[in-house]
């Protein structure tokens, strides 16, 4: 079976439970290659719980998953996916370029150089790139963790809040980083609070308490409801 | 995965390695591990000297030789037992949390990447146990028969299998994704069997086969100073093949787990070197998995059946005051008996029953010194200033919340001498099981088990209620000044830099020391057991315990007072 024909992300009955409590009910989901999905819903609605476990970091209690016809946490899962998460995790002892380089050589990316001076450049980091990011503010963690998540190739790119402490700059260089990843053909998978870019995306999934609340286009939606948990009418 | 994936990974660790190491020179780095051997090696053979009677005043090659392989098996058995529920805990090995998110969702080989860490614990635990026991290995050889490098040699290996069972059991368990329960029950199952065996070895009980424990081959080794048995090479092949076993399917551990602790040990690490022995406490309860139940022992509150009932009204006004402020000492009281008891009803299972098997460990090695080694003493003071750490829940987490105590109309003092209520209850029931546990280990013994069981308990809960109060800050008035009332940082002796070492150690040692008296009771008796004597025990006791009781009440108020007598004799001068 040739990669196009396989979805990106196939979870069947994918949940997590802590101590007996869940944390997503059994889900049901597929993400076809170079669709763009926004996932919104209010704390603990189960958004990065989702992420984490396609990513690969938390084990699902219950179903599974595959990327492109792949386990999660299986090697080729691992090349296919980017993962950006809420919480940017850097070693003290490298500066952002160091991360860079190792983070593509890693993955074994082709003119990572050219690329990472791209990506610093865009996000406003090329001043820092010599410096530590665990020594950054909040806001420029954010952008160097989002140049490590560019900096590789990936089929599917899971994150995780990313709007978080970004300032103008890094906001817009971050919506034109997705809207390539997207053109180029990779399937997005966004959780977020940031409403106003839910209409970018082909695609909404609102969670609420761990559970599905909608998933359908975004146009057709009340957002701002679907966010505080108050699930669609099923009238007409 | 490709070579450059494989290289990059290398040149990874390469340069982060030099980023740690800086512009230290390796004759440099040399120079400090030769210094630190050196003194080391005359540190052990000074002591030595210095330290008769290691194992027991009438030891003699045959009882070591009939007794030893059992009782040292069962440490390696209980190292084998505590691996595996480290292993079911998500443990050994530790990552760091941005080796986990860069490196190892990276499409490498997750055997090629964790190997080295893997390896690394293996070198770390093997040689620090080699390391120990080979110095213990060398005092047991003045005593006895056969060389003292011999020996030092023998236990070195015995304490470096002993790590390798730890280390490979915890791996192995890891990496099958063995249940709590699963590895609970076969540790149990192990430890029972070379219970048994040393049991009927120690009292010459049942028969040959009843004396065999799963241990006793690892224990033999120990001997190796005076006996070589070649059975005994099995114990070697063993603890090879558990390396080799733990190292081939260290691929297989989970992220999940090592995500997680990656964590807690990252911040273990920092605690441990700010010496924050509340937080390495907590933390090393997270590592366990050791939360408080979420259903208390029996069963929860009538507030939890309301739960059902629906939404209320929102209360249309501010509740009114019952009565004085500050709440009355009764009040008071009761309110921290409650907080007490809410405390003790969610300890999980495994920490009340950590809690009895130090009391038990306690009455053995309280039994222990009276006719054998002093360093035995060690042991109980190590039983008992854990038991203290346990026990002392209530107090501890509401020194952990300052900002919630001082918005209480109260004198903080006050609550904290009452939130050690519960736990000296709490001490005075364990404190019975070590008792009972020293009567069947010495059954003359009894009377001055009982009696000096609650007193020892006590006493050694004092050093960590001291540290934990001692983590409290201070009250807002003075929190900026030195004992001496000055600003802080300002001429303060205490505040040069050559008292900074002196004052690190002081910190680290000084809540064990403290709970060293509670040696001094059983030591006292060991010598003198009259009745008389055990009264006036009780009595110095009793009045070291209100000493420290009353610390913990005044403080506060002592810590105010004496910058405030400073600042009037400064005032004075002037």
């Amino acid at each position: 079976m040739s990669k196009r024909s396989k979805a990106a992300i196939r979870a069947t009955g994918l949940g997590k439970s802590y101590f007996g409590s869940p944390a997503l009910h059994p889900l049901d989901l597929t993400v076809p290659i170079g669709e763009r999905v926004t996932i919104i819903g209010h704390n603990g609605s189960g958004k990065t719980t989702l992420i984490r476990m396609l990513a690969g970091l938390l084990e699902p209690t219950d179903g599974h998953a595959e990327i492109l016809g792949e386990q999660i946490g299986s090697t080729p899962a691992r090349a296919a996916i980017s993962y950006i998460s809420d919480q940017p995790v850097f070693y003290d002892d490298l500066s952002v370029w160091q991360h860079l380089e190792y983070v593509a050589r890693l993955h074994d990316t082709a003119d990572w150089e050219e690329h990472a001076t791209a990506l610093v450049g865009a996000l406003g980091l090329t001043d820092r790139a010599d410096d530590l990011p665990a020594t950054f503010s909040r806001g420029l963690k954010q952008k160097a963790q989002i140049a490590i998540g560019f900096i590789r190739p990936f089929d599917v790119l899971l994150v995780d809040e990313p709007f978080v402490g970004l300032d103008r700059v890094g906001r817009e260089a971050l919506l034109e980083l997705l809207r390539s990843a997207h053109a180029d053909g990779a399937a997005l998978l966004i959780a977020t609070h940031e409403l106003t870019t839910v209409r970018e995306g082909s695609r909404l999934i609102a969670l609420s308490g761990g559970e599905l609340l909608y998933d359908g286009s975004p146009t057709d939606a009340d957002v701002a409801a679907l966010t505080e948990g108050v699930a669609p009418s099923t009238d007409g | 995965m490709s070579s450059d994936s494989r290289s990059a990974l290398r040149e990874l660790r390469r340069l982060r390695t030099r980023n740690r190491i800086g512009d230290s020179e390796w004759f440099d780095i040399a120079y400090r591990v030769y210094l630190f051997a050196l003194v080391g090696l005359v540190l052990v053979v000074w002591a030595s000297d210095a330290v008769e009677g290691i194992v027991s005043e009438d030891l003699s090659t045959e009882l070591l030789l009939g007794r030893g392989p059992s009782v040292l098996g069962l440490l390696a058995v209980a190292a084998a037992a505590m691996g595996l529920r480290s292993g079911a805990d998500g443990g050994p090995i530790s990552i760091e949390p941005a080796d986990v998110r860069h490196v190892l969702l990276a499409p490498l080989d997750r055997r090629f990447v964790l190997f080295q860490p893997a390896s690394q614990r293996f070198r770390s635990v093997m040689f620090a146990l080699a390391l120990g026991a080979g110095v213990l290995g060398q005092l047991v050889g003045r005593e006895v028969e056969g060389s003292r490098p011999a020996w030092a040699a023998a236990c070195a290996a015995y304490g470096a299998m002993v790590g390798a069972w730890f280390v490979g059991a915890a791996i192995v368990a890891h990496a099958v994704r063995l249940p709590r329960w699963a590895a609970t029950g076969i540790g149990a199952v192990l430890l029972a069997w070379q219970a048994v065996a040393l049991w009927s070895t120690w009292n010459d009980q049942l028969g040959d086969v009843a004396r065999a424990g799963p241990g006793d081959l690892v224990g033999s080794v120990a001997l190796w100073g005076i006996r070589q048995r070649p059975l005994d090479v099995l114990a070697i092949l063993a603890a090879v093949a558990v390396v080799a076993v733990a190292l081939t399917v260290v691929g297989r551990l989970r992220l999940e787990a090592l995500v997680r602790r990656g964590e807690l040990v990252s911040q273990l690490r920092f605690a441990a070197t700010a010496q924050d022995l509340r937080t390495v406490v907590l933390l090393r309860r997270q590592l366990r998995a050791e939360a408080p139940r979420p259903v208390p022992w029996g069963g929860r509150s009538r507030t939890h059946d309301r739960a059902g009932e629906g939404p209320r009204p929102v209360p249309t006004r501010v509740p009114a005051r019952a009565g004085a402020v500050p709440v009355r000492s009764t009040t008071l009281t009761a309110v921290a008996w409650r907080r007490g008891l809410a405390s003790l009803r969610r300890l999980p299972f495994s920490r009340l029953a950590r809690m009895v098997v130090l009391g038990a460990l306690g009455g053995v090695f309280a039994s222990l010194t009276e006719t054998t080694s002093p360093l035995y003493a060690l042991g109980l003071l190590a039983a008992v200033f854990l038991l203290g750490m346990e026990a002392i829940e209530p107090l501890s987490e509401e020194v952990d919340r300052p900002d919630l105590t001082d918005g209480l109309p109260l004198d903080r003092g006050a609550l904290y001498l009452r939130h050690l209520i519960v736990p000296a209850i709490t001490l005075a029931a364990v404190a019975m099981v070590g008792a009972a546990t020293a009567t069947v280990m010495d059954p003359p013994s009894a009377p001055a088990a009982f009696a000096l069981a609650v007193p020892t308990a006590l006493l050694g809960a004092i050093g960590p209620v001291v540290t934990t109060v001692l983590d409290a800050p201070l009250p807002l008035a003075v929190a900026d000044t030195n004992v001496f009332g000055s600003p802080r940082g300002g001429e303060s002796p205490f505040a040069m830099a050559e008292f900074a070492g002196f004052s690190t150690a002081f910190t680290a040692i000084a809540p064990v020391v403290l709970s060293g008296v509670a040696v001094v009771p059983v030591l006292v008796a060991d010598i003198d057991g009259g009745i008389g004597t055990i009264a006036r025990l009780l009595v110095g006791s009793a009045l070291v315990i209100v000493a420290a009781a009353f610390w913990v009440r005044r403080r506060d108020r002592w810590a105010i007072g004496m910058r405030k007598f400073f600042e009037e004799g400064r005032q004075a001068g002037t």
